[in-house]
């Protein structure tokens, strides 16, 4: 992850800049670094789509686009001894690309939770404790994301846009009521046209 | 120059996010395992010297309280001696599950323990003796473990905890009126009226005059205004009489948050609403009728350590003392330890003390 943010680093300043007109792209696949409370790490594959976009002109070179997306995303990661979490989720939001490409967004997530327990797990088993498999179970997700980045497709050849999205969700249930959580995602996304 | 600084910004933010991913011995030492009980998913770290044949079980406090706390106490000498099994009881700390509210009553919790027990000897060997390690609403909840279930337990220590309610208030009544005279005494004053229950304390006196008149407690009302009188006098009492805390553990709230096993947005969320849930059950009982485990304390015959800190504004020394006597253990296999410089968690502000209590105890019971 790090040496990849190094080739962006080095190679993003010296591609071509790009002529005006800009439209967001028919769909957008990203991948992220989903991390559980930042530090607990997992990945994130997901889809989206504006299905509507508003194109201000700024001049005669450059133009803010705003709109709005619809989406899904598939999430694993893994709480070390806690759990491990796998996410299926459908995104609706608001995004934001600004003249010289500075992106924002903001998205209401909702969707299913699988939680495995990750250690050795014991349960009565009539006459005596046993080790079990039984390690899943079910929960419904719900939140809001909103982040920050740079849409290189803008200003330059690269269609790749970058972005950090804190998360805030709700799993339920979580033991008699709902939990909230938080997660930092770091995403790389490629512009399909 | 405004488009780099901006791209700068958030590759030096995308470098932040990941640059803090580094393992400590919370993720890699010891054994995590977990207990599958009645809809609750309970996680016990076991940690220590696992060539002992003792193995301490851990009881928190609340009841919502969570063991990850606990680590810091005991990682410094008592597990070096023997191994520690840190559970985090139902509906609290980072245990999962799904279940009725219903559910959260001390008879299924002590119903869990047992279960931790049975796992335990099935995974480490029915040879090894097992101590229970109880704090606060953990002394409640080992007691009444050995009451209502077939003991496992080797022996016991236990701090800070009641047995029962009576005793409780009783000796948090004295605690409030005995340092409220010595500050008149002393001329000092509270900072600013305490409003509690529609009633206004402006002074000291006043608050000794309370408690004169309302003891012993009878209602839910007495009670909430007694807890809400402790804060007038703690702090002169912790100020006077407490020691710098002699923790030799090191495991930061930091690292439990972002580098260990526990949730504590989930722990937090947990305590909240456990102490809810029983709150709403004690709504529904007569204070008389809360909790009093004596008349089947004599039941109770395997050694017990009692280590209490003598100013606990929460549960007494007093209520220590009761405990002693009304369990059916022989002379010579139970002791009061009381800790000089502590109220209620002297076994993180008097840790070497306690530890050292704890593992003489263990070493002259096992």
């Amino acid at each position: 992850m790090k040496t990849f943010l190094l080739v962006l680093l080095i190679f993003i300043p010296a591609a071509s800049l790009k002529a005006q007109n800009f439209e967001l792209p028919k769909f957008q696949i990203s991948l992220s670094y989903f991390g559980e409370m930042a530090t607990h790490g997992g990945i994130r594959i997901g889809l989206t789509t504006p299905i509507s976009q508003m194109i201000k002109e700024k001049g005669e070179e450059t133009s803010v686009n705003k709109a709005w997306i619809v989406g899904g995303c598939i999430t694993y990661y893994k709480h070390p001894r806690n759990h491990k979490g796998l996410m299926v989720t459908g995104v609706i939001g608001r995004q934001r690309v600004g003249k010289n490409g500075f992106q924002t967004s903001l998205n209401l997530e909702a969707g299913y939770m699988l939680s495995i327990l990750d250690g050795e797990t014991y349960e009565w088993n009539d006459s005596e404790i046993v080790e079990s498999s039984n390690k899943g179970s079910s929960h419904i997700v719900f939140g809001l994301n909103g982040g920050f980045g740079w849409n290189f497709d803008k200003k330059t050849d690269l269609p790749l846009s970058f972005m950090i999205q804190p998360h805030l969700y709700f799993q339920a249930p979580y033991n008699t009521t709902i939990v909230p959580r938080l997660a930092l995602e770091t995403k790389l996304s490629y512009n399909l046209k | 120059m405004k488009i780099y600084t901006q791209y700068l910004l958030f590759v030096l933010l995308a470098f932040f996010s990941i640059s803090c991913i580094d393992e400590n011995d919370l993720l890699s030492e010891g054994d995590m395992l977990f207990v599958k009980h009645k809809g609750a998913s309970m996680p016990v770290l076991v940690r220590g010297n696992f060539d002992s044949d003792v193995i301490i079980l851990f009881l928190h406090g609340g009841a919502g309280g969570t063991s990850a706390t606990h680590i810091e106490d005991f990682s410094g000498m008592v597990e070096k001696e023997y191994a520690v099994a840190y559970w985090d009881q139902r509906h609290a700390g980072s245990s999962q599950g799904n279940f009725a509210k219903e559910d959260l009553t001390i008879e299924l919790m002590s119903e869990d323990m047992q279960m931790v027990i049975n796992m335990l000897k099935h995974k480490y060997g029915d040879e090894k003796k097992i101590f229970a390690m109880g704090h606060s609403w953990g002394v409640i909840l080992g007691t009444h473990y050995l009451i209502s279930q077939e003991n496992q337990l080797h022996g016991a220590i236990f701090s800070n905890g009641a047995h029962s309610s009576e005793h409780e208030y009783s000796a948090r009544m004295d605690y409030i009126r005995e340092f409220a005279k010595e500050m008149i005494d002393k001329g000092l004053s509270i900072s600013e009226p305490i409003n509690v229950e529609g009633e206004t304390f402006k002074s000291l006196e006043e608050i000794v005059n309370w408690t004169e008149q309302n003891d012993p407690i009878q209602t839910w009302k007495q009670l909430k205004i007694q807890v809400e009188l402790v804060p007038a006098v703690e702090s002169y009492v912790e100020n006077t009489y407490f020691q710098n805390p002699d923790a030799i553990g090191n495991v930061s709230f930091q690292e439990l948050r972002f580098q260990s096993p526990y949730f504590t947005i989930g722990g937090e969320i947990n305590q909240v609403s456990t102490a809810r849930i029983i709150n709403n059950f004690a709504a529904e009982t007569s204070i008389q009728e809360f909790y009093d485990f004596t008349p089947e304390m004599i039941k109770i015959d395997i050694p017990i350590s009692l280590i209490w800190g003598k100013y606990d504004p929460i549960v007494g020394l007093e209520v220590a003392e009761d405990y002693y006597e009304v369990i059916g253990t022989p002379e010579e296999s139970k002791e009061l330890t009381v800790l000089e410089n502590s109220g209620h968690s002297g076994i993180y502000r008097e840790n070497i003390k306690f530890s050292q209590t704890l593992i003489d105890f263990i070493e002259k019971h096992r």
